[in-house]
C-alpha cells in the first residue's frame, strides 16, 4: 500500500475527473431515450468505472516487469483466441461481429499488443527480422479485427505499434519509408475520393470509385468527410448533426442535460452515447467544456509521457509511451471525426463513451503506467539472468 | 537506451500539435461559426405555424348578429402518440387507430392511407383532422374514453355562422377557406390554418377589417418531424366587428315580398343614403354555400331598363329647360308607333296628369321638346350611368348612351340598377340631394354626393305628380287595397312611380316591372326601389309588394276619402 503514495497524482485525478464526465454525459445522452436500458446506462458506466478503478490500483501495485514477463505472451495468445472466437460465435450488432457475450475482444487486443511489444522489442534486433516480427504482432490482431469488421479499432493499433517500433529503434531504415508510403497511400485514397466527388461526369466518378481498393461503406465515410454536404440526409447525417450539435453549444453550452440535438433525436440514439458522445458534451458545455475535457486528456497523456521520460527502464518507457499513444489516438480520432477533421471511424472517447470493455482496458493500461512510475527506482528481477 | 528522451519529446510535440489542431477547430465550430450552426439547427428543428384570429361579426344597425362565429369541435389525431413497431408500420398503425376511433364515435372513416402518408411526410408537426364537427354525444364519448385513445383529442375551431340563414345573403356574402395570400413578416411560414376569407358581399368588401391579424406559433419538432413543444410568438388579433346600416326587420319584410319571384329591391334611408335593406331573389343560405348558387346580387349588379320610373327625370329635365307645366299635349293612344297604356289615348294632358297616368306619347313628345342632351344630363345628375359607390363589390354602372327618343320613357339603351333607382327615389323625395348609399354604419355617414340643383317649384311639381300616382294614378289600387270591404291606405302620404320595361329576348317579349317610392311625402325617411322580372305591370305586380313592405313600418289606416 505504501507504493500507492508514489502514484502520479495528476494522471490519477485527470482520470477520475474524466470518469465523472463520462457518467454525467452517458446519463445526459440516455435521458431523452424511451428505453430504460439506455436511461440507466450511466449506472452501468459508473459501476464499470468503479470496477476499472480496482483493476487500475491492482495493476499499479504489481511490478510491471513481472507483469510483462509472465503475462505478455499468454495475454496476447488469449486475445488472438478471443478475436478468432468472436468471428465464429460473436453476436452481430450494427453490421459487425464485435461482441463476445458481454465484452469486445478487440478492445482487449489493443492492450495485448502494447504488452507484447513492450515485452519483446527491447530484445529484438535492429534488423528487418525484428521489424517483421514487430509488424506481425500488430498486423495479425489488426487483420482479425478488420474482419469483424471494425476499421477504427484496427487502425488505432497502427500508430501505437509504429510509435513503439520507432521508439525501440527497430530498423528505421525500412520503417520510415514504409510510413511515408502509408501516408501517401492514405492521402491518395482521400484525394481520389475528392476528385471523384468533383468529377465532371458520373461516368468518370464511377470509374474512379471502381479503382479504389476499399469497401463501399468505407468509401462512403471518406466521401462524407470530403464532401459532407453531398448527402446531408443519409450518410452525412451523423456528421452534420454532430457539427450542428457542437456548433450550437457556442461558448458556454446549453447546460448539462439540456442539449436539443440529442433531445430531439437528430443525433441518433445509437451514436449519441458512444462514438458521438463528444457532440453531446460539446453542445451542453460549449467551447469551455470541450477545452476543459481536452485539457484533462492532455494532463493524462502528457503525464504518461512524463512517466515514460522519467523511467530508466527500456520496457517501462515503451509501455508508458505505448499506452500514451493509444489513449491519445483514441481521443484525437474521436474528437477529430466529430468536428469533421477526419473521416468517421467508430472509436470510443476514453472514459466518456459508454463502452464497458474499453473503459476497463484503458484503466488497466493506465494502471500499468502508474506501475511504471511506482517501480521506477526498484531493481529489476525477471530479466536479471537473461 | 534505445528509447531516447528525444523521441519521447517528439511524441509530446505531436500530441501538442494534435490537441492544438482540435482546439483550433473547436474554436472555429463553436465560436466563429456558431451563428451558422444555430441558424441551421433552428431551421431544421422549428416550424412556424400561422394561426388566424377570430373573424369579426357583421351586425345590423340594432346589434343583431347577421354573421358570426360558431364553435365547431373536430376530432384530431396526434400521430406522434402512435408508436408503431417500425417507421414502415406507421401508416398502417395510424390507419388502424383512426379506424378504432371513428368506430367508437360511429362516423365514416374518410382518412385514407395516402392521406396519412402525406401528412406524415409534409405536416407531421400538426395534428391530423379525422372528423369535422362532432356533436355533443360523440364529443362526450371520445372525451370520456381518452385513456383508451391517447392519440386522439378534440380541437375547437371557429366556423362562420349566419344565424338568420338566407337573410340578406347577397349583401353579407359568404366565406371560403383558403391559404393566406400574403405571408406576414419575413419569417417563413411552414403551416397555416386555411383562413376564412370573404368571397362576396360585405364579407369580401370588408375582408381586411373582419379578418384580423394572424398570429404565429413556433413549434419545435424532433428528428421524426413531430411536434415536441410550442411557443406563441405572436397572438392572433381578432377581426373587427362590422356594424351595418341594415335593419333585419326591413330586410325580412323586403325579402318576404320578393320570395317566389325573380327580382331585387333596395330600401334606403332617404335622408342619409344608409341602406336599410337590400335583397335579390332567388336567394341562398350562406351557411351551406356551394358553387352555382344564385349569388349574383341583382340589387347592385343587375341592370334593367327603368321603364316609366325614368319619367320623373324626363319631366324635371323639360321643366328645367323652360317647359311650361300647363302646356297641354294630346294623347291619341300612340306616338311614333309607341303605344300608350290607355289604348284609346288619354286625350289632352298637362305634365302633372301625364306623370299620374304614365302617358307614353306625352313623355316621348316631352323628351323631343327638351332634347336628348338635357334629359341625359338630368339623368347624370341623378347619378345614373355611374356606380353609386356603395361599399359592395361588383356594382354595375348601368348605361345612358346613346340617346334614343324612347329613352324619354325609360326604354331604349337605358340601363339602371335597382340601387340607382332607390337613389333616384331618395333624391326626388328629399329635395334634390343625390346620396351615396352605404352599408357600413360609420359614425360619419358620407354627405350628399351632389345636389340636383333644380328649381324647387319644378321638383315640387314632379313630386306632386308622383303623389298622384299613388292617390289616383297607376298605383292607386295597390296603395288602396280593399280589405274586408273597406278600402285601406298607408298612414302617411307617399310619392311613387310605376314602371314596366319591355324587353325582348330570345324567348320572346316580357316585362321587367318596377316601382320606386319615397315616404312619408313631406319629409321622406325611406326611399325604395323594387324590380320584378317577368312581371305583368308595375302597378299590379310590384306596387302591392312595396305597399306591404311600407305598411309594416308606416302603418295602415282606413281610407276616409271616397
Amino acid at each position: 500500500m505504501k507504493k500507492l503514495l508514489r502514484l502520479n497524482v495528476p494522471m490519477l485525478l485527470a482520470m477520475l475527473a474524466l470518469c465523472v464526465v463520462g457518467v454525467v454525459f452517458v446519463r445526459s445522452a440516455g435521458s431523452s431515450r424511451a428505453s430504460l436500458i439506455l436511461q440507466n446506462a450511466w449506472r452501468a458506466h459508473a459501476f464499470t468505472a468503479a470496477f476499472g478503478l480496482g483493476v487500475y490500483f491492482a495493476c499499479a501495485c504489481v511490478d510491471y516487469r513481472k507483469l510483462l514477463y509472465w503475462t505478455a505472451l499468454p495475454f496476447f495468445g488469449v486475445a488472438l483466441v478471443l478475436l478468432v472466437a468472436v468471428l465464429l460465435f460473436g453476436s452481430e450488432i450494427y453490421g459487425g461481429k464485435r461482441w463476445l457475450w458481454f465484452f469486445q475482444p478487440s478492445e482487449v487486443a489493443k492492450l495485448a499488443v502494447v504488452f507484447l511489444l513492450a515485452r519483446f522489442l527491447p530484445r529484438a534486433g535492429g534488423g528487418a527480422r525484428g521489424l517483421a516480427a514487430g509488424l506481425a504482432a500488430v498486423a495479425v490482431p489488426a487483420a482479425l479485427i478488420l474482419a469483424e469488421p471494425d476499421l477504427g479499432t484496427a487502425l488505432v493499433l497502427v500508430p501505437t505499434g509504429v510509435a513503439m517500433l520507432l521508439a525501440a529503434r527497430i530498423c528505421r531504415k525500412i520503417l520510415v519509408p514504409l510510413l511515408v508510403a502509408g501516408f501517401v497511400a492514405g492521402g491518395a485514397v482521400v484525394g481520389a475520393v475528392w476528385c471523384a466527388e468533383h468529377a465532371s461526369t458520373p461516368e468518370r466518378q464511377a470509374k474512379i470509385y471502381r479503382n479504389i481498393p476499399l469497401k463501399p461503406h468505407q468509401i462512403k465515410r471518406i466521401k462524407v468527410f470530403v464532401a459532407p454536404e453531398s448527402d446531408p440526409y443519409a450518410s452525412g447525417w451523423n456528421l452534420r448533426q454532430a457539427l450542428l450539435s457542437i456548433g450550437s453549444g457556442s461558448m458556454h453550452g446549453k447546460g448539462v442535460g439540456k442539449g436539443d440535438v440529442k433531445f430531439l433525436g437528430y443525433l441518433p440514439p445509437s451514436v449519441s452515447m458512444n462514438d458521438f458522445i463528444f457532440a453531446v458534451l460539446a453542445e451542453e458545455t460549449g467551447f469551455v467544456g470541450t477545452c476543459g475535457t481536452l485539457a484533462l486528456f492532455a494532463v493524462l497523456v502528457f503525464s504518461a509521457l512524463w512517466i515514460a521520460f522519467r523511467s530508466e527502464d527500456e520496457r517501462g518507457r515503451l509501455l508508458a509511451l505505448g499506452v500514451a499513444v493509444l489513449a491519445f489516438t483514441h481521443v484525437y480520432i474521436n474528437v477529430a471525426m466529430s468536428v469533421g477533421l477526419m473521416p468517421i471511424t467508430g472509436l470510443p472517447l476514453p472514459f466518456v463513451s459508454a463502452g464497458k470493455t474499453f473503459l476497463v482496458v484503458i484503466m488497466a493500461a493506465l494502471g500499468v503506467v502508474q506501475s511504471v512510475n511506482i517501480h521506477k527506482g526498484e531493481e529489476e528481477q525477471c530479466w536479471k539472468n537473461s | 537506451m534505445k528509447c531516447s528522451a528525444r523521441f519521447i519529446a517528439l511524441v509530446a510535440a505531436v500530441f501538442a500539435a494534435g490537441f492544438t489542431a482540435l482546439v483550433v477547430r473547436l474554436y472555429q465550430v463553436q465560436v466563429v461559426e456558431v451563428g451558422e450552426s444555430l441558424q441551421d439547427f433552428g431551421a431544421q428543428s422549428t416550424r412556424i405555424v400561422q394561426t388566424p384570429g377570430n373573424r369579426g361579426r357583421i351586425l345590423d344597425r340594432k346589434g343583431r348578429v347577421l354573421a358570426g362565429e360558431r364553435i365547431r369541435r373536430d376530432l384530431v389525431c396526434h400521430l406522434e402518440a402512435i408508436r408503431p413497431a417500425s417507421r414502415a408500420n406507421a401508416v398502417r398503425a395510424t390507419e388502424r387507430e383512426i379506424g378504432r376511433a371513428t368506430n367508437l364515435i360511429d362516423v365514416p372513416n374518410r382518412v385514407t392511407a395516402e392521406r396519412i402518408a402525406r401528412h406524415l411526410k409534409r405536416e407531421s408537426a400538426m395534428p391530423l383532422t379525422v372528423h369535422e364537427g362532432l356533436d355533443e354525444m360523440r364529443f362526450a364519448r371520445i372525451e370520456e374514453r381518452h385513456d383508451e385513445f391517447p392519440a386522439f383529442s378534440t380541437e375547437v375551431c371557429a366556423v362562420r355562422d349566419y344565424p338568420f340563414g338566407t337573410l340578406a345573403a347577397h349583401v353579407i356574402g359568404h366565406v371560403g377557406r383558403e391559404r393566406p395570400s400574403a405571408e406576414t413578416g419575413d419569417q417563413k411560414i411552414h403551416y397555416f390554418d386555411k383562413e376564412t376569407t370573404g368571397r362576396a358581399g360585405l364579407e369580401a368588401y370588408y375582408n381586411r377589417y373582419l379578418t384580423g391579424v394572424s398570429g404565429e406559433t413556433k413549434v419545435r419538432v424532433n428528428a421524426r418531424g413531430f411536434a415536441v413543444d410550442s411557443e406563441v410568438l405572436r397572438a392572433p388579433v381578432d377581426g373587427l366587428d362590422l356594424v351595418t346600416t341594415l335593419d333585419a326587420e326591413w330586410q325580412h319584410a323586403l325579402e318576404r315580398e320578393l320570395a317566389g319571384v325573380t327580382g331585387a329591391g333596395v330600401v334606403l334611408d332617404a335622408r342619409t343614403g344608409a341602406v336599410r335593406a337590400m335583397a335579390s331573389s332567388p336567394t341562398f343560405d350562406p351557411n351551406r354555400y356551394q358553387a352555382g348558387q344564385p349569388e349574383f346580387n341583382k340589387a347592385v349588379s343587375g341592370t334593367y331598363a327603368p321603364g316609366s320610373t325614368f319619367k320623373p327625370i324626363t319631366a324635371l329635365a323639360a321643366l328645367e329647360n323652360g317647359w311650361n307645366p300647363n302646356t297641354v299635349l294630346s294623347c291619341e293612344g300612340a306616338y311614333m308607333k309607341t303605344k300608350c297604356t290607355a289604348r284609346w289615348g288619354h286625350g289632352p294632358l298637362i305634365l302633372r296628369e301625364a306623370i299620374r297616368e304614365s302617358c307614353n306619347p306625352f313623355f316621348l313628345q316631352l323628351g323631343v321638346a327638351a332634347g336628348g342632351d338635357a334629359v341625359l344630363e338630368m339623368a347624370r345628375r341623378f347619378g345614373l350611368g355611374t356606380k353609386t359607390g356603395v361599399d359592395l363589390n361588383g356594382e354595375a354602372p348601368g348605361n345612358l348612351e346613346p340617346w334614343s327618343f324612347q329613352s324619354a320613357m325609360g326604354q331604349g339603351p337605358l340601363l339602371v340598377t335597382p340601387l340607382q333607382m332607390a337613389v333616384v327615389a331618395a333624391a326626388l323625395g328629399n329635395g334634390g340631394r343625390v346620396l351615396k348609399p352605404f352599408l357600413h354604419a360609420s359614425p360619419q355617414p358620407p354627405g350628399p354626393a351632389c345636389t340636383l340643383d333644380v328649381k324647387p317649384e319644378n321638383l315640387a311639381l314632379v313630386r306632386q305628380g308622383m303623389k298622384d300616382v299613388l292617390d289616383a294614378g297607376s298605383a292607386r289600387k295597390a296603395f288602396h287595397p280593399l280589405v274586408g270591404g273597406k278600402r285601406r291606405r298607408l298612414a302617411v302620404d307617399a310619392g311613387g312611380k310605376t314602371g314596366s320595361a319591355e324587353k325582348s329576348s330570345g324567348a320572346g317579349r316580357y316585362k321587367n316591372t318596377w316601382f320606386i317610392v319615397f315616404a312619408p311625402f313631406d319629409d321622406p325617411e325611406i326611399a325604395m326601389a323594387m324590380v320584378v322580372e317577368h312581371g305583368e305591370f308595375g302597378g299590379t305586380t310590384v306596387a302591392p309588394r312595396v305597399y306591404n313592405v311600407l305598411k309594416r313600418f308606416f302603418g295602415e289606416t282606413e281610407d276616409v276619402r271616397k
